[in-house]
């Protein structure tokens, strides 16, 4: 346990370090895309005079470790500026918009675990048979094709051919009350289960698209990694010495087996907070990575430095999360880990 | 053989059949066609849908300080009322401003406020009220400020109903411009004031306008999402009335891809898409049952911009040379289906417009003439030319490549840049980054000549997107305020066929086509006036943003 507890202080104190280095280089990248932020903001017909008020307001004029002061000194109280596209903090759009994503991510996340976990040990108890076969053709697929080519198909099949399901955004019925921005969480808090039924449509589409690759993929690491194990001698000497076959499986085969599938579909799913851009916009899905995207081509300086922020914490904490399992699942990496 | 039994696989099997299971339940429940607005669809007796849900770029302005763009012109012109209004033909039409009067020397206008206009929140509007709203874009200096900032001093209160506006200099089309001079309601605004860069004023209740409305106009806006709808109802008590069969919900929804917009249109939850969609979406949609797609002339015109300050666009010849190796038949014909050429550099939708000034046609032998009177004509293979479109419009790339066929006949190399809008308008900031030719659709304010040359040809626009000449002529510049400041009407619009036939000569632009905004559209139970008048050929609204206004739209029974 402490090995473990000094394990998560070090790589927390190593993601301050991350984190600091993240916002300096993305607010000097944010600032060298082409085109005047004013006028980005403000639109080509502004006045001058309107043009200079702005720039002066976001401390255009001055050098740029003064800016980042300035941004710093805000961002530490968790004001991260005005974005220039919606015209309100840039807080307020992440407090609003990143829940979205996290909700269609996490969705995403729990098909690729069940859905890789599954087709993977699948695959693994009948080598070499017809399902295994299947199933290595149906990942290929899906290594193979992109998200938002899964999402058009999806959408021309489910909802323009044969109209299922609903083709765009959250929620159609009344939002429950915002207690956490998750709408499946926040129906089920506020009792209201038509709301959940609704919010839960529309997830079905967008984050099917969005974990389908990472289901091949997980599925094609279990696979692999459960017949590495049973092939080793421990195994077959647990076996010998008459362990349950059942035990074996699941504590001494799919247990070390899942230490790479976690790994792999942990980074996909902080991975999925940028790639999921197009989906959104396919499905009219109001997330963060559209957001960012749009504000990196509007030149929205604030909102791609805070954007990008929370995706480099996401992925860190992501990254905790997973070394923990891991360490969970194979004792050598914990005390690997407290060692270093 | 590893597992100790079937059970497991069964399992498993059961696992993936409940997640099956419970997706189709969900997509097997209610159909979710009829649910968008969170419910607020309400039916006709007829069993209609009464809402006009229209795709648009988010997030927008809705704030008549702020906003300027083409769905921001529709979203003011549906919540807000303007001093005057433009008819569907072009027309200025009193609105709120019932009748005006114009000093001898055109540097006073003095509004009689028509009396019996509510706010939203039932107050009536006053002349303090107009007074207060071009006084505050004239503060804040974004949205459509430009059209007033060099022209209007301030507006002063006379009395409850009289308003007089004060010039810095004349402005013969000032009348013609208030079509966008939204006004607001100050007690509002004034109420909802946050810290800001105003003095007194605050933020002039830039925050507040984010999501909400501050007007009297026929829609209410009830929510607003950034980046997902905004959501308007109708004011019931709006006093041009209503008839009842007018939508009750209006819903600019921020849908852009052209899958998803297809299938929305196919299931009856959209009404309206955008003016950006590929021809060959436009004519799926157009083959579905009940979908319309007019050719809507709102004075945009097609352009083909070249940089007159950098070889080998900045000699003469070589302009013309391009312009007479553009293939208009085809780009009229197979690109931008049913569309007319355009003849000179404004569209023939504005008043003031020169029908008679001289238009290129599709000719290699002549493009090879003026070629050699170039002084790039001997050295081709130094100057390749460039030419750039937007991304977001994809019809764009066929003219490019339309016009780099016909470069290669003569031996002009031109090559085709892709590229974002917002890297358009960095692009646009100096003569060095702006392309050789970039292909722009500028539409503009109000429907006279005098907005479009102003906007377009005048020095105080270049380094902007408006812009891509970098023309930087005094005589022109001369000639445009000379036009724009003449109040006399006729005189006026002879200058402004002047300057468009010494634009023609210099050539500084192609200008292809009538640009018709192509909206596809539910014909099948909706009555769109003014798609309808496009339909039969006539005018119709020509300005950004008026033609998609929902008072005289009608569901069909």
């Amino acid at each position: 346990m402490k090995e473990m507890l000094i394990f998560i202080l070090k790589r927390l104190g190593w993601s301050v370090f991350v984190l600091i280095g993240l916002s300096i280089l993305i607010f000097c990248i944010a600032r060298i895309i082409p085109g005047d932020p004013g006028v980005m903001a403000l639109g080509t017909r502004a006045t001058p005079e309107a043009l200079e008020q702005y720039r002066i307001d976001n401390f255009l004029y001055e050098s740029l470790p003064r800016q980042y002061i300035h941004w710093f000194e805000g961002a530490v109280k968790g004001n991260f500026g005005v974005s220039t596209q919606t015209r309100r903090e840039v807080a307020l759009d992440i407090k609003e918009f990143l829940p979205a994503t996290l909700e269609l991510i996490l969705f995403a996340a729990i098909l690729e675990i069940v859905g890789g976990i599954l087709l993977g040990a699948l695959s693994a108890r009948y080598p070499g048979e017809v399902i295994d076969n299947s199933v290595r053709v149906a990942s290929y697929l899906g290594i193979a094709t992109p998200a938002f080519v899964w999402a058009i198909m999806f959408m021309l099949i489910f909802a323009f051919v044969w109209p299922i399901l609903p083709a765009i955004g959250r929620i159609d019925v009344p939002k429950p009350p915002p207690y956490t921005g998750f709408l499946l969480l926040d129906s089920l808090l506020a009792g209201n289960l038509i709301a959940f039924w609704d919010a839960f449509k529309h997830l079905i589409m967008p984050g099917t698209a969005l974990a389908l690759t990472g289901v091949a993929q997980a599925a094609r690491m279990t696979r692999t990694s459960m017949m590495e194990n049973l092939s080793k001698d421990y195994v077959g000497a647990e076996i010998a010495a008459g362990i349950p076959m059942r035990r074996v499986i699941l504590q001494y085969v799919l247990r070390p087996a899942a230490t790479p599938t976690v790994s792999i579909v942990a980074l996909d799913i902080a991975a999925m907070l940028g790639n999921a851009f197009l989906v959104e916009v396919i499905f009219s899905y109001p997330g963060i990575s559209k957001y960012g995207i749009n504000a990196i081509l509007n030149k929205d300086l604030n909102a791609i430095v805070a954007v990008v922020l929370v995706i480099g914490i996401t992925f860190l904490i992501v990254n905790i999360i997973v070394d923990i399992i891991a360490s969970y699942l194979d004792p050598r990496i914990r005390l690997q880990g407290g060692d270093s | 053989m590893y597992f100790k039994s079937k059970k497991y696989l069964l399992a498993i099997l059961l696992i993936a059949a409940l997640f099956i299971s419970l997706c189709f339940l969900a997509a097997c429940g209610e159909k979710s066609t009829k649910q968008n607005s969170n419910q607020l669809t309400p039916e006709g007796n007829d069993g209609v849908e009464k809402i006009v849900r229209i795709c648009a770029s988010f997030p927008l302005q809705a704030d008549p300080g702020v906003g300027s763009n083409s769905i921001e012109a529709v979203v003011q012109f549906n919540l807000y009322d303007a001093m005057v209004f433009p008819d569907i033909d072009g027309t200025i039409l009193p609105h709120v401003a019932e009748t005006w009067d114009v000093s001898n020397d055109g540097m006073s206008y003095t509004f009689h406020i028509r009396q019996g206009i509510k706010f939203h929140d039932g107050s009536e509007l006053t002349a303090n009220d107009v007074a207060f709203s071009m006084n505050r874009l004239l503060a804040i200096g974004e949205g459509f400020a430009y059209l007033y900032t060099p022209y209007v001093k301030e507006a002063v209160v006379i009395d409850e109903y009289t308003v007089e506006f004060q010039m810095k200099q004349t402005f013969g089309p000032f009348v013609a411009s208030l079509v966008r001079m939204a006004v607001l309601n100050e007690k509002v605004v004034m109420a909802n004031l946050e810290n800001g860069n105003y003095g007194d004023f605050g933020d002039y209740g830039k925050k507040y306008l984010l999501t909400h409305d501050a007007g009297s106009g026929p829609y209410k806006m009830i929510e607003m999402q950034m980046e997902e709808y905004m959501l308007a109802e109708r004011y019931k008590e709006y006093w041009l009335g209503w008839s009842g069969d007018n939508p009750e919900y209006f819903k600019p929804m921020a849908v852009n891809d052209p899958a998803t917009i297809r299938t929305l249109m196919s299931r009856h939850e959209l009404e309206i898409t955008d003016e950006w969609q590929a021809v060959e979406n436009l004519q799926a949609m157009a083959a579905l049952d009940g979908i319309t797609v007019p050719n809507m002339y709102t004075g945009a015109l097609v352009n083909l911009e070249m940089n007159t300050r950098k070889a080998p666009t900045d000699d003469i010849h070589f302009r013309k040379a391009l312009a007479w190796l553009f293939d208009y038949n085809t780009a009229t014909t197979s690109i931008y289906p049913n569309t007319k050429q355009a003849v000179g550099p404004v569209s023939a939708s504005y008043a003031g417009h020169n029908p008679d000034v001289f238009q290129y046609s599709f000719n290699i032998d002549k493009a090879q003439e003026e070629l050699d009177q170039s002084k790039y004509a001997d050295k081709l293979a130094d100057y390749p030319i460039d030419i750039a479109w937007s991304a977001d419009v994809p019809d764009e790339e066929k003219l490019c490549l339309l016009l780099q066929q016909a470069c290669a006949q003569i031996g002009i190399t031109l090559n085709v840049k892709k590229a974002s809008f917002a890297t358009l308008i960095a692009d646009s900031a100096t003569i060095d980054t702006t392309s050789s030719i970039t292909i722009m659709y500028p539409s503009d304010s109000y429907g006279e000549a005098g907005a479009v040359l102003n906007l377009r040809y005048h020095s105080a626009t270049t380094g902007t997107f408006q812009q891509y000449e970098w023309l930087k002529d005094p005589q022109i510049d001369a000639a445009i305020e000379a036009a724009l400041a003449e109040i006399n009407t006729t005189s006026r619009l002879n200058m402004y066929k002047k300057i468009q036939s010494d634009l023609v000569d210099i050539c500084p632009t192609i200008s292809v086509l009538e640009w018709p905004e192509m909206r596809a559209y539910q014909s099948g139970y909706l009555y769109w006036p003014e798609a309808e008048q496009a339909l039969s050929g006539g005018i119709n609204a020509p300005i950004m943003g008026r033609s998609v206004y929902l008072r005289t739209m009608k569901f069909i029974k």
